[in-house]
């Protein structure tokens, strides 16, 4: 029977837990570690692509103001066998976020959620302030943590090379779009 | 009589009280008073429309990412039009506060849309007709669901299902269908489902 038309029968359903409906599909690998530096850079590229690098006054090692910053970012161990992993960090000005990725044969890495949405609580990709506390403590008791670098005074070249790497991944380049004549 | 009820249909009722200044400043009230109605039609149907654009903008933000999963399931494609349905019913049935996404597309969309993608112009047309469906459709198969979830299926899933998800009631599921990411190079992605959930009262 279809997913679809097994969930839809089922008004006695209704009264089980929503996890306790829908059972996960297909299997999990362990992250490869060649795919941690590419999923930092998929997060540090949004960042300054979408100008957020002056966000992070008073967050990380530094606290930004004037030099770059380290900011903890935590990734979950395992991935799907779609490629899919999760991430949890501080994506300033929004808050602290829990994001899936996917990793393309190529390596590069894509993050899901669009930040000009602003991760609502209702999308997978969403701010730890919608999620449990008991939750968000269990992902980071059991992820990798490593860190991100943010630098208020990024250079020319890094902003470039991220835009080029945004246009590859998703096809748009907040800054590229921004800076668009036609739109001036 | 006529002049005195159509002065009422333009909200201009003083207007008979002047009648006695002769018919020419009635007249002339009269004419005011048609100019101000179809300023004030256009005015309604303007905020309508703005309403009806907010509502697509929302149905295409929240599902704009899926594809049918016609691997799994042939109905796919028609099953998530119906999930665009749904959500239009959310949006209806909350006046759009179920939502906590933008009703305004973002700027990775508008360009997507302008630079005629494939996938975005057709998520954009179903949307319009989702919203138009749920328009005429007044029996609501959402059963007056007040949000939306979108639960991923991953195996590895650490999506943390929030309380008022799991407390609530899903009224419909859709799915599953794949979540891609990114502008189309993405061949697969994540398995998501659509619920539309109602709160327990």
């Amino acid at each position: 029977m279809k997913l679809s038309s097994m969930f839809l029968l089922g008004v006695g359903l209704m009264c089980l837990p929503v996890q306790a409906q829908f059972h996960p599909i297909g299997s999990t690998k362990p992250l490869p570690e060649s795919a941690v530096p590419n999923i930092v850079m998929a997060v540090e590229d949004e960042i300054y692509d979408y100008k957020q690098e002056k966000s992070f006054v008073n967050i990380g090692s530094t606290g930004a103001i004037g030099v770059a910053t380290q900011v903890p970012i935590y990734i979950a161990k395992s991935i799907s066998d779609r490629n899919i992993g999760w991430v949890l960090y501080k994506d300033m000005p929004h808050g602290e976020v829990l994001r899936r990725f996917i990793i393309q044969d190529d390596g590069l890495v894509v993050l899901y959620g669009d930040p000009e949405l602003d991760f609502p609580a209702q999308q997978p990709d969403t701010k730890a302030v919608y999620l449990d506390d008991e939750d968000i403590c269990k992902f980071i008791s059991t992820a990798m943590k490593t860190t991100f670098t943010v630098d208020p005074n990024v250079s020319n070249q890094r902003i470039a090379d991220a835009e080029k790497r945004q246009m590859r991944r998703v096809h748009y380049s907040f800054r590229l779009d921004q800076s668009d004549p036609q739109k001036k | 009589m006529w002049q005195l009820s159509e002065n009422s249909r333009l909200g201009f009722r003083l207007a008979g009280n002047t009648l006695h200044q002769g018919f020419g400043a009635g007249k002339y009230l009269i004419g005011i008073g048609d100019t101000a109605s179809v300023v004030r039609y256009a005015w309604l149907e303007s905020l309508k429309a703005q309403q009806q654009n907010k509502e697509v903008n929302t149905v295409y933000n929240e599902t704009s990412g899926l594809r049918p999963d016609t691997a799994s399931d042939p109905n796919s494609a028609q099953n998530l039009q119906t999930a665009r349905q749904n959500v239009a019913h959310v949006y209806e049935n909350t006046n759009g506060n179920g939502f906590q996404s933008s009703d305004q597309l973002s700027g990775r969309e508008k360009s997507a849309i302008k630079n005629g993608d494939p996938t975005a112009t057709a998520s954009m047309a179903s949307s319009q007709q989702a919203v138009a469906a749920a328009h005429q459709d007044r029996t609501d198969p959402t059963h007056g669901a007040t949000h939306i979830y979108l639960y991923d299926l991953s195996p590895n899933s650490t999506q943390r299902v929030p309380a008022w998800v799991r407390n609530g009631n899903p009224t419909t599921v859709q799915g599953p269908f794949i979540n891609a990411a990114g502008g189309g190079d993405v061949r697969a992605g994540s398995l998501v489902l659509i619920l539309t959930i109602k709160d327990q009262r």
